[in-house]
């Protein structure tokens, strides 16, 4: 691996010169036109799949990928995130927070259409629940059942068009159950139309659909089902710490525990924000650890055994915590546990034999990352076990205030790290690319470690080129910064992929990387490329 | 590009009102990037689907479809199309059509036996556009002269976004102008305040590599309401020429 720039952009470009195996993907998208599609073929019979057209031409049935239901995952991105105005009971009560793949275009989210490939004259053309022969024929679309973290948190799924002088036709929902009356009664053959696809809690959804049609030869009916998967990422944002330690196969996580929304977040998929607490002075928050495994149903960047495996539980003989490092402005302190003012030594400890509960308080406002080392007999060389707080910031902090950040936590002159295309600590990656790679690990005056497995790199695990996106920095719009993925083969010719250029999933596309069963803004990725050329570059760029 | 070049059905009266009649299903209107030796251009056109109704007859052409001249084809925005306006205020000032006046609307969601008109950037590679393309309203005669053309769109859980509007540029988007990313292609309302034969004139922009402006111009023709009877049609065609008369 090695570092290189490119004379036009200040680039972070960790380079991977690697060859890649073409094995089966599975694949998650965050944005882009694709469809729901239906085939049906006299022979083949059904198909439901996700689909995307090779040459952009939707009129062009010579160039339609599929994506297997079971093999892909559409998330809904930021901006999909809105308040729910009046007129939308069908989706939840106004005031709301939903998420919604809208009918029409928009760069920064799903572009999800419904698409049917059949022959005209397949099926009968249906007038209400009356059929015919006349026309091309069409074809049902129905939603049979909404399983799944999303539903199981009271969250409701809701399919409509807009109709063109306001008001909704509303097809699918199920706030009021899901019953006979959940259908798009008449797709035609050949039809291409979008809708609104909404969700009104995180977690996931999983939608089995329906189509059926009555045929033209035998009048006989048919039909086919199959299970979509969409995900509604959790907020990555917790309000206090309540940290559970946990140790599986010499694997150590320090995990925070969301429990009144069922979210366990795994390493750097959250951040824990403190507002001021207006009390003498400091920004405060309750704070637990323990070294108990958490069940929650949804999991955040870890494989289950790792959520359940606390460490109290699965050792044996006393296991603890201690604070080795505080990376942030001013101290940081937890009652008699650790306190950072008088230097931070192996009295900074947190003993887990049972739950320890104190105020974690800190004394500064902004970016704060506190790395611990577990303490058992069985852990020697552990990566620190980091939790990120924000002290009187929100998520959406900028690159302003990490800047201001920094620069105190490490006594720089003001001013040293305002400028985006600068580089304070010459090592080849400007501030823009550590602002959008902060929630990773960058760290503008120190050299990063190498053993950090968030920041980019070819991953021999999975082995792909893997990344992560923190999408609360970059939400995928077209505002600066923009987080752009570049791969090539020479290392003349670079090919950037994002929301303006997305990519085709199965040839060269960004796509999943995450453990667990849940996502947050703050998400593992990859590239997938099929087939994948002998020698493959890749880099990131910040527009 | 392949254009079908169709045969005006009066001789030398080359005039929107005897173009071909686009009546039905999915078509877009599309822009191309070519260069044939002239150098780089634009293309505004039509590209209708296979299954789009021509003058009473699918288009044909395979899945593809056929592309057209615009002034080949006079799209038909049938009288099914007719709604009547609420009391909504963005609609009545987007529109410009008050409430409980009539307005004809190609919706932007597919309904039988009406054109389900997109907008279409399909044929712009990203590479090349990479900050797609700009269409943009340069005029619009209308049947009475004070008639109102709207471009909208109802989505998600937003108010309705205006992009092209002659009663209330200045509540539009971009003050009648729409922009596409390259590969994109959309669907949206297209109103008119009063039924005949209405001309829309759109301009298309875009940066070839970022750097070399192309842009091309044209003339849509929307026959709105009922067709008319052949001679009521030669009234008509009258009084398209006297319109255009008027306006050269």
């Amino acid at each position: 691996m090695q570092a290189i720039c490119n004379s036009e952009t200040v680039i972070l470009s960790l380079l991977a010169l690697v060859s890649l195996p073409s094995t089966a993907r599975e694949f998650d998208l965050l944005y882009g036109h694709h469809e729901i599609q239906t085939d049906y073929d006299p022979v083949d019979g059904w198909s439901l799949v996700v689909s995307y057209n090779l040459n952009d031409d939707f009129n062009d049935r010579t160039q339609i990928r599929r994506l297997k239901a079971d093999q892909t995952t559409l998330i809904a991105p930021p901006l999909s995130k809105g308040v729910l105005p009046n007129g939308f009971s069908f989706l939840a009560d106004p005031g709301e927070t939903v998420w919604v793949l809208p009918q029409g275009f928009d760069t920064a989210n799903h572009f999800l259409g419904m698409r049917v490939i059949a022959n005209a004259g397949i099926f009968q053309t249906r007038v209400g629940n009356n059929y015919s022969n006349i026309g091309r024929g069409t074809i049902s679309f129905s939603l049979k059942s909404a399983t799944g973290s999303g539903p199981d948190r009271g969250g409701h799924f809701a399919h409509w068009e807009s109709l063109s002088l306001g008001g909704s036709e509303v097809y699918l929902s199920s706030r009021d159950g899901i019953d006979e009356s959940d259908e798009i009664p008449t797709l035609p053959a050949g039809a291409h139309s979008h809708f609104n696809w909404a969700f009104s809690k995180p977690g996931n959804y999983f939608l089995e659909f329906e189509v059926a049609g009555r045929l033209r030869a035998g009048g006989q009916e048919t039909s086919h089902r199959e299970t979509f998967h969409f995900q509604v990422p959790h907020s990555g944002e917790v309000a206090e710490i309540n940290g559970s330690l946990c140790f599986h196969n010499k694997d150590w996580t320090l995990n925070l525990r969301d429990p009144e929304n069922g979210v366990l977040y795994g390493p750097r998929r959250a951040l824990v924000v403190i507002p001021d607490s207006n009390a003498g002075g400091g920004f405060s928050c309750p704070c637990s650890f323990d070294a108990i495994g958490s069940d929650l149903p949804d999991r955040v960047g870890l494989p289950e055994i790792l959520a359940q495996s606390g460490a109290a539980s699965v050792l044996t003989g006393p296991v603890s915590l201690r604070l080795i490092e505080h990376i942030g402005p001013g101290e940081v302190s937890f009652g008699s546990h650790f306190q950072s003012a008088d230097g931070l030594t192996t009295a900074d400890l947190i003993d887990l034999t049972s739950p320890t509960t104190a105020t974690l308080n800190f004394t500064e406002p902004g970016i704060h990352t506190l790395a611990f080392q577990p303490i058992h007999s069985t852990a020697s060389k552990v990566c620190p076990l980091i939790i990120r707080c924000l002290a009187g910031l929100d998520l959406n902090y900028s690159f302003a205030d990490w800047a201001d950040s920094y620069e105190r936590a490490y006594d720089l002159p003001s001013g040293s790290l305002t400028d985006p295309s600068g580089d304070w600590n010459g090592d080849g990656t400007d501030h823009q690319m550590k602002f959008l790679l902060d929630a990773a690990g960058a760290d503008p005056i120190r050299t990063t470690p190498s053993s950090s497995h968030f920041l980019p790199g070819y991953d021999t695990n999975s082995q792909r080129f893997t990344f992560f996106r923190d999408l609360t920095k970059d939400p995928l719009d077209n505002a600066s910064p923009n987080l752009l993925l570049s791969y090539s083969s020479d290392l003349v010719n670079w090919r950037n992929l994002g929301p303006r250029n997305r990519g085709r999933p199965l040839q060269y596309a960004e796509s999943g990387a995450e453990e667990g069963n849940a996502v947050s803004p703050f998400i593992r990725r990859s590239l997938l490329l099929s087939p994948v050329p002998l020698k493959s570059f890749f880099r990131l760029i910040a527009e | 590009m392949k254009t079908k070049t169709l045969l005006p059905l009066l001789g030398s009266l080359i005039t929107p009102s005897f173009a071909a009649l686009y009546s039905a299903d999915h078509g877009d209107i599309g822009i191309a990037y070519e260069d044939e030796g002239d150098g780089p251009e634009f293309f505004l056109h039509y590209h209708l689907g296979g299954n789009a109704i021509l003058d009473g007859s699918p288009v044909g052409g395979g899945e593809e479809g056929e592309e057209f001249e615009p002034s080949a084809i006079t799209t038909l925005v049938p009288d099914s199309t007719r709604a009547t306006m609420g009391s909504v205020a963005v609609l009545n000032s987007g529109t410009g059509v008050s409430d409980g006046s009539p307005i004809w609307i190609l919706p932007q969601g597919e309904a039988e036996g009406v054109p389900f008109l997109g907008i279409a950037t399909e044929e712009l590679d990203g590479d090349l556009f990479p900050g797609g393309a700009t269409f943009k309203l340069i005029s619009v005669t209308s049947p009475s002269g004070n008639g109102d053309f709207s471009v909208w769109q109802q989505s998600g859980i937003n108010q309705p976004e205006f992009f092209f509007s002659t009663n209330a540029a200045g509540d539009t988007v971009d003050n009648n102008q729409l922009s596409m990313s390259s590969g994109g292609h959309d669907h949206f309302n297209l109103g008119f305040s009063e039924q005949g034969m209405w001309e829309v004139e759109l301009s298309v922009s875009g940066m070839l590599n970022g750097t070399d402006l192309l842009t091309d111009t044209e003339t849509f023709s929307f026959q709105v309401g009922s067709v008319p009877e052949p001679s009521t049609a030669l009234l008509g065609l009258l009084g398209a020429l006297s319109l255009v008369r008027r306006r050269r």
